[in-house]
């Protein structure tokens, strides 16, 4: 099975930013994506050809933007990945129910605790609080507890 | 911060706002042509005897109210020998967990349903205060149910032993009849 995963980390390199491979020990993921803005979609679209299910979408407010995390997992093989994407000054982040269909309720939990728009998306409701609350945006933290990326994720072999 | 310190006012004001539209529309019992003392302690009796839960598991403290219906831990023979699922048909209010703004209003809905004489049981932290989510971060928990309606007993834990329920519940029935253990329970 190892080689169906340098196949897929191959396909998937063009689309991240970054990539850290893992061993699910420590960190929970065996794959970790920071994928551009743009490569969302191609991305989920490889791993939906790989035979990926869509496990969750959450999201992290952190300096400079809210970044929207998605994990997915397997069911034959024991093999996590998780894709970031900063959700940038706009908060806006392409949707994936064109390809994952479960993903539509996440994203309106999303949308509901964060903020966060996601383009294609047909019903963008709240979810979980009622509509009195739009615009609460609970998740999102004032600027003296902001945290960037790096100190709350260290990289592997520091922290 | 935007939320935080005003999140949890409005969280108050919401809750201030529900429980006095459900104090206009309260019924209160209705004069007697006659009163007997000894009918009502009769009746007071049978009522403390007889309790009828509704089912109203909000969230974690509604598998230590299952535990408590179960064989294990039976409640049945306290008198509640079924939990109703209508309030039309039940004298006790369990509030078994956390009553967020958006059921709040179902709350006071549910107890304005329920016929008098009608009781409510605060289950855990949550139903009494808030529990764990009252604080500066609060923006969506009623802190206590009793912001919306009258508790009469409250059983603190997080969430409580069953043990604790079955306490409670005596201890209301202690409540409606003056007396622990009202007749005919036996002490041992």
């Amino acid at each position: 099975m190892t080689l169906d995963m340098n196949k897929l980390i191959s396909e998937v390199k063009g689309f991240a930013a970054s990539i850290t491979v893992d061993d699910s020990g420590s960190r929970g993921f065996h794959l970790d994506l920071r994928a551009e803005f743009t490569g969302l979609k191609d991305c989920a679209r490889i791993l939906l050809e790989h035979g990926f299910y869509l496990s969750f979408i959450t999201a992290v407010h952190v300096r400079p933007a809210a970044e929207v995390m998605y994990k997915f997992a397997h069911y034959e093989i024991p093999y996590n990945i998780i894709i970031r994407v900063s959700a940038g000054e706009d908060m806006r982040v392409p949707s994936i129910i064109d390809i994952y269909q479960g993903a539509a309720w996440h994203e309106r939990e999303m949308h509901d605790f964060f903020g966060i728009t996601f383009d294609g998306h047909r019903n963008l409701k709240h979810l979980i609080l009622s509509r009195e609350e739009k615009g609460l945006n609970p998740l999102i933290k004032s600027e003296k507890s902001l945290k960037s990326h790096e100190e709350i994720f260290p990289p592997k072999g520091t922290a | 911060m935007e939320h935080g310190k005003k999140a949890v006012l409005s969280v108050h004001e919401y809750a201030e706002k529900l429980r006095l539209k459900a104090e206009e529309a309260q019924v209160y019992e209705p004069a007697l042509l006659a009163r007997i003392p000894v009918i009502e302690i009769i009746l007071d009796f049978c009522r403390a005897n007889s309790l009828w839960p509704l089912t109203f598991g909000l969230s974690c403290c509604a598998l230590e109210m299952m535990a408590a219906g179960m064989s294990r831990f039976d409640l049945a023979r306290y008198g509640s020998e079924v939990f109703r699922p209508s309030p039309r048909q039940a004298d006790l209010m369990i509030v078994a967990g956390t009553v967020n703004k958006k059921m709040a209003d179902i709350v006071v809905t549910l107890y304005e349903q329920m016929p008098a004489p009608k009781w409510v049981i605060a289950l855990g932290n949550c139903a009494i205060s808030g529990g764990p989510f009252a604080g500066e971060g609060n923006y969506y928990v009623i802190e206590g149910v009793d912001r919306l309606i009258p508790v009469d007993v409250y059983v603190p834990g997080c969430p409580p032993r069953p043990e604790g329920l079955i306490e409670g519940i005596l201890k209301l029935q202690e409540k409606i009849t003056g007396k622990k253990h009202p007749f005919p329970q036996n002490k041992h």
